[in-house]
């Protein structure tokens, strides 16, 4: 009884006071082939003292808390799920328990292959939450030397936050989302407003609140055209 | 109706006179509930209830509902200067709830009642009643009294659903198989022939079994309305009697014992928990095999036979007591005994400073106790059963257990006594892992800092085995699971989901493990200056277990800036109106434990605790 009031006392303070953010990078190299690389990282380093916390824990508000476990075997099944998928090569992925931060990469031989990574993702979400979610959301053109970055709203998600509780809707708080794309080639324009061009112009940084992204006020939709 | 009785008579409970409807109680009731109107109302009255939010938010629902025929909770027409009673009775499969709810009139209990229900009311005497259907409620009211009565048989309930919603196994596919297998010898028209002779000897077998349901449904429906014939009768009995007619509760030497003082505004009275068990549970696990019904194997009479408990709510200027008194048989109570015969460490006061307590647990048992008393337990409570093995496998772990366990050994190494101490909450540097970008977007990983606000805590728990302490701590040096220095042992191999550091020591027969090294440090060199109340001291040391929370101290402690943002402005309010809350759980006395929850409601602007309550409420319903 002692031990799980003990765990339950030490639990509530450090999840009561510590705070909850995350970040998702984006990012992917493009050759002048189409051909490339991915690498999504998922960042919860800052909140680290609370998802430590959490972890001790079965269940938070009904949610399950995955154990190491659960993680490591998420990241075999997305593995799997890569080495399946054609033409995606050198697959690799790091996992830091520590800060909690995990990320997985791979090459791609055309732009297609990584739509083809989160189609099949995408369609499950649509059929279980009537979402209507494109299944193609990185689009390269050789010829007009053309990039584009989809994203396509739903309103569901904004409903869908709505209902959540509001203790839950904190984790987005300060929660961001980050892509960033580099090129062989010059960058002559894009048309996301909020997706800053580097100085050398190889390179575009788009940075914004999943927030944000949730309610529909900002969105991920970039068309980049290259200079041939 | 329902909807609103109940509440209202829960919520707004207001009233004196308490010898009246409690006669009505049977002597035999198992479980009786009471909220004293009078105290109630000393403490609130019905006015400052109305002008409260919720208060409010009632009436206008109470408005709406009624297409404003009520305007006020007073025109319900409940007498609140009266006591509310609830009362189980619980027979063999048949369970009995009633709510008694005293009236001043029935005019505003007719407002409520919907038109359409109107139809329904019949007439005996004075007494109006609504019967609704065979297994709802049936209510009576006259112009003192509102009765809801609820008479379940769930033996009959269950016979009747089990009855209704099977319709039988139809044998088609067995019987389509065999004709098929058949018919391989037979012509196309001689299996024509056959199947449709089949399916009308299914077609037969159908109606037959339909028929059968029928009738059986017939019985059951009324056997059921036979049972709300006896429901109803009884329901007039109980809503007729007087204290010349009746038993009542009051002479239930049991409930007598229980009623006390009677300062409390809400008391709760259950007695013998395994007749409830076996009166609730049991209609529906008659007859059960193959190890489905537990009480085939446990002894449920033995572990809760003649076992009570009393529960009373009080409300005082400044404070809100919960008081619980829980009796079990003698069998039991001589097995439970020993377990809270603890010795308690006096040392642990020596590393206790109420100046900086912000909480604490402690736990006052007897490590031997509970190891002798743990194999007497499990041979009483499963009792032996031809039938099942599992009984002859207990019987055989306990023997095992009594052989192989040497309590007295065992009570050296955690004798029983302990604490749990939640000593600061501070503000700690941790670093995260962030990214700086160059100018072409590539990026490098650094190391931020920030702050977060972590409790800092100390556990202790006596152990007389100072030897076994240090082979333990060697072996975890050697293993570099644990690093040594100035007397303190800081684990360095703990889980990486610990979010703070972790230090162990003994001294003076106490085994410490905390998180603060500058605590542990203090205590280690005898620099530590303890400070605690004698009450503290006297609720620690003699109760079997005691806790304390000091709200005030930890929400002042929590910077604003860590409250989720809808909270933040209320930080102030919380810090001057949040007390402090104690547990104590008394050790055995006799067969009884008795335990209590003191609710501290000092605060600014509150009159007495209850009002507090709803002050609170008040304001988190802005």
């Amino acid at each position: 009884m002692l031990r799980k009031s003990f765990n339950y006392l030490i639990l509530f303070f450090c999840i009561s006071l510590c705070t909850g953010c995350f970040e998702i990078l984006e990012e992917i190299t493009l050759k002048q082939d189409g051909s490339g690389s991915v690498m999504i990282t998922f960042n919860m380093s800052k909140s680290k003292s609370k998802i430590a916390s959490l972890m001790l824990l079965d269940s938070v508000n009904g949610y399950k808390i995955p154990s190491e476990d659960d993680i490591e075997e998420t990241l075999k099944d997305v593995q799997l799920h890569l080495e399946k998928t054609q033409g995606i090569s050198n697959i690799k992925k790091t996992k830091d328990y520590k800060n909690y931060i995990f990320s997985i990469s791979c090459d791609f031989k055309n732009v297609d292959n990584i739509n083809a990574i989160f189609k099949e993702i995408i369609v499950k979400q649509n059929k279980k939450e009537g979402t209507n979610f494109s299944t193609t959301n990185f689009f390269y053109n050789k010829t007009s030397s053309t990039f584009k970055r989809h994203f396509k709203y739903d309103e569901v998600v904004k409903k869908t936050f709505y209902n959540l509780k509001s203790e839950d809707k904190k984790v987005f708080n300060d929660a961001s989302y980050t892509c960033i794309y580099r090129f062989a080639d010059k960058v002559k324009k894009v048309s996301n407003k909020n997706a800053k061009v580097s100085p050398n112009q190889t390179a575009v940084m788009l940075r914004t609140q999943v927030l944000d992204l949730i309610l529909g006020e900002k969105s991920l939709e970039n068309n980049i055209e290259l200079i041939k | 109706m329902k909807k609103y009785l109940i509440p209202l008579a829960f919520c707004l409970t207001i009233a004196v006179n308490a010898q009246k409807l409690i006669h009505k109680i049977p002597v035999d009731a198992s479980v009786v509930v009471t909220i004293k109107g009078d105290n109630v109302l000393d403490l609130v009255s019905l006015d400052e209830f109305s002008k409260s939010k919720i208060g409010s938010l009632l009436t206008k629902e109470l408005k709406k509902e009624t297409d404003e025929k009520i305007e006020n909770l007073d025109e319900v027409g409940f007498n609140f200067s009266e006591d509310f009673h609830y009362f189980l009775k619980s027979e063999t499969g048949v369970m009995t709830h009633c709510f008694l709810l005293p009236m001043k009139h029935e005019k505003g209990f007719l407002n409520i009642i919907p038109e359409r229900k109107k139809e329904n009311i019949q007439k005996k005497g004075n007494i109006s009643y609504i019967v609704d259907g065979s297994s709802g409620p049936i209510v009576m009211w006259n112009n003192q009294l509102l009765m809801i009565y609820v008479s379940t048989n769930t033996a009959l309930e269950s016979e009747y659903n089990s009855v209704k919603y099977d319709y039988g196994y139809d044998s088609y596919n067995l019987d389509a198989v065999e004709a098929v297998e058949e018919a391989v010898e037979l012509s196309y028209e001689e299996q024509q022939e056959k199947y449709k002779r089949e399916e009308e000897e299914r077609e037969q077998k159908r109606l037959e079994r339909e028929k059968k349901r029928e009738e059986q449904l017939a019985e059951l429906n009324a056997k059921k309305s036979a049972f709300k014939d006896i429901a109803l009768e009884n329901a007039f009995s109980t809503f007729s009697t007087t204290s010349a007619t009746h038993r009542s509760i009051l002479k239930n030497p049991s409930f007598v014992k229980s009623i006390g003082k009677g300062k409390e505004e809400v008391s709760v009275w259950a007695n013998n928990f395994a007749k409830l068990y076996f009166d609730a549970i049991g209609g529906y696990l008659y007859g059960m095999a193959g190890g489905m019904n537990p009480y085939d194997i446990i002894d449920i009479n033995k572990l809760y036979g003649e076992a009570s408990i009393t529960a009373k709510l009080d409300f005082d200027e400044h404070q809100a007591t919960l008081k619980t008194i829980y009796a079990l048989n003698d069998e039991m109570a001589d097995i439970y005994r020993p377990m809270y015969d603890g010795k308690f460490n006096k040392n642990f006061f020596k590393y206790i400073n109420e100046d900086k307590l912000l909480g604490y647990l402690s736990l006052n048992m007897s490590v031997e106790g509970i190891l002798r008393a743990y194999p007497e337990l499990m041979d009483n409570v499963f009792k032996p059963n031809d039938k099942e093995s599992i009984t002859d496998a207990v019987s055989l772990g306990v023997d095992l257990f009594k052989t192989l366990i040497d309590e007295k050994g065992a009570a050296e190494i955690l004798r029983g006594d302990m604490v749990l101490l939640l000593t600061d909450l501070v503000q700690r540097e941790v670093t995260y892992t962030d990214y700086e970008y160059d100018e072409e977007y590539n990026y490098k990983k650094i190391e931020k800092a920030k702050t977060e606000t972590l409790p800092d805590f100390l556990f202790m728990c006596t152990s007389n085995k100072q030897s076994i302490f240090n082979k333990i701590m060697n072996i975890g040096v050697r293993e570099k699971a644990l690093v040594f220095e100035d007397g303190i042992y800081e684990i360095i191999d703990k889980p990486r989901s610990t979010p703070f550091s972790l230090y162990i020591m003994q001294k003076d027969d106490i085994v410490f493990i905390g998180s603060s090294k500058e605590q542990m440090s203090a205590m280690s060199n005898g620099t530590y200056v303890p400070k605690l109340s004698g009450s503290l001291k006297s609720d620690i040391r003699k109760n079997a277990s005691s806790a304390f929370v000091n709200g005030k101290k930890i929400i002042s402690q929590i910077p604003a800036e860590s409250y989720p943002r809808d909270l933040r402005d209320k930080v102030s309010f919380l810090t001057n109106n949040i007390g402090g809350m104690t547990f104590n759980s008394q050790k055995m006395k006799g067969n009884s434990m008795k335990s209590e929850i003191v609710f501290d409601t000092q605060g600014e602007g509150h009159k007495n605790s209850l009002a507090y309550i709803m002050n609170i409420i008040d304001s988190f319903m802005d």
